[in-house]
């Protein structure tokens, strides 16, 4: 149609068998090349207008927009694949701190009865020690008691025999009681 | 009933009653545009001066909504948001991902063209208003751009030329004649004896293809025209038989017509553009 438009615009003439046809769509609608091709040129021009001026920047801001959006959430997946990593991090380290923490404890039980044990048994044997000792110092003073009693003893069983003898022991005699005396107190 | 709804239709009846004064009672809408005065050998329609003055209304309108884009949208420039959006999310599937970025342009502006043209009959004043022209007779001041077939032939003389750069460009003439003369059938799958006779129906069939090509301007150029110019007497009609309330249901139908036809330009455009050059990574291997 176009092209027979341009035919008949440029020589005035279009083929014979279509011209009545076309004439008549051309009249009744009133076709035109001008027509269309002011149309053309309109919609060329708005179209243009609008693509560069008003719709591309429109949508670099959509893409950039989306881009933004997309960068968030990859980031927002990153931070929470991160936090999931450091709060296993965290179990896993409190884990093994627990862990860590009750063999300290136990070893420290363990070396805390070992001590207890070692300072009773030490204890025991100071105390022993020193039950023996007080018994054997206990032993010496009564032996060193009893020396000082029989020879107080027998120094009275003398006094009291020169008094019931009235007359001055000599040295044998002395001696002689001396030794009964010390004799009859070993016994007690 | 909501305020919206009432302010709706007390504005409606206005709006409606201003092409009942001024309409031709009983008088069809003529199917050319007439001249009103001429620009050296070029004639200017009353379709072609309403074409401009909505297409200039159209930019600077757009133009106040995006304002410089923000990345956080005003509402305006989220309106425009949502159009480019839901327009390429409607057509790219349909002219395949390696055309869709370079052919977007076209389809946005065709459909938002088409779609302020069409609306442009809703305007008051648009069709109803007469003036003389440089001849003396009484015209229409304002015809829609789009009941001009003179208008739509223009559209769909680009979507064409664009179409045919695309296929071109994007698929190659090999490719061009192949999908339309080419054996579709699967050598693997039958006999030589079927599968060779069937170039010969193929070709037959291409030379069909070929028929429905030629034809698809007059087809677009056509039904836009149709569906507005028959839009515009319809207005003028029920205007006539009534001047208050009754084109009321026709404005609304109006409205929506000129929506749909404004996709359906668009859509024929995409599938047009998406039945060459939209083949799918899969059938490109099977190919080679």
């Amino acid at each position: 149609m176009l092209s027979m438009l341009v035919l008949a615009e440029v020589t005035g003439q279009v083929p014979e068998a279509s011209a009545n046809a076309f004439t008549k769509i051309t009249d009744t609608f009133g076709l035109s090349l001008p027509g269309i091709l002011a149309q053309i040129f309109s919609f060329a021009v708005v179209a243009f207008v609008l693509w560069k001026f008003a719709f591309k920047p429109v949508l670099a801001t959509l893409d950039e927009r989306q881009s933004k959006i997309a960068e968030g959430l990859r980031y927002a997946e990153e931070t929470k694949a991160r936090l999931a990593a450091v709060q296993q991090e965290t179990a896993e380290t409190l884990k093994k701190a627990q862990i860590e923490a009750a063999t300290i404890i136990e070893q420290a039980r363990k070396a805390s009865k070992e001590l207890a044990e070692r300072e009773t048994t030490a204890a025991t044997e100071r105390a022993n020690g020193l039950i023996t000792k007080a018994q054997q110092a206990i032993e010496l003073e009564k032996q060193k008691m009893l020396n000082e009693a029989r020879t107080e003893i027998s120094r009275l069983v003398i006094a009291t025999t020169q008094r019931v003898l009235a007359k001055e022991l000599n040295d044998a005699d002395r001696s002689r009681f001396n030794e009964a005396a010390a004799r009859e107190l070993a016994s007690v | 009933m909501s305020r919206a709804k009432i302010l709706t239709l007390l504005l409606s009846l206005p709006i409606t009653g201003l092409p009942a004064f001024a309409a031709e009672t009983g008088h069809g809408l003529s199917p050319k545009a007439e001249a009103l005065f001429h620009v050296g050998p070029l004639p200017i329609t009353n379709s072609i001066l309403t074409s401009w003055i909505v297409a200039a209304l159209l930019v600077i309108a757009v133009r106040l909504f995006v304002g410089r884009p923000q990345l956080v949208p005003t509402r305006g420039q989220a309106v425009v948001e949502n159009l480019l959006h839901g327009m390429r999310d409607l057509t790219a599937p349909i002219v395949g991902n390696k055309v869709a970025k370079y052919a977007f342009p076209l389809l946005i502006t065709l459909f938002t063209f088409i779609l302020i043209q069409n609306w442009s009959g809703l305007v008051p004043g648009v069709g109803t208003i007469f003036v003389k022209n440089s001849e003396g007779e009484m015209v229409e001041l304002a015809r829609p751009g789009n009941a001009d077939l003179n208008g739509t032939a223009a559209l769909a003389i680009c979507a064409i030329t664009c179409w045919f750069y695309f296929i071109m460009r994007y698929a190659g003439p090999r490719a061009v004649l192949k999908d339309i003369f080419g054996n579709k059938a699967q050598k693997s799958e039958m006999p030589a004896a079927v599968y060779y006779p069937l170039f010969l129906v193929f070709f037959v069939i291409g030379i069909i293809e070929l028929v429905s090509i030629v034809f698809r301007p007059i087809s677009l150029s056509f039904r836009l025209f149709g569906n507005v110019f028959g839009g515009e007497n319809l207005l003028h009609a029920m205007s006539a038989i009534s001047r208050w309330g009754l084109p009321v249901p026709f404005y609304f139908l109006e409205f929506i017509i000129g929506f749909v036809q404004a996709l359906v330009f668009t859509l024929l455009v995409s599938v047009y553009i998406g039945l060459i050059c939209n083949h799918g990574d899969g059938e490109h291997h099977d190919a080679h």
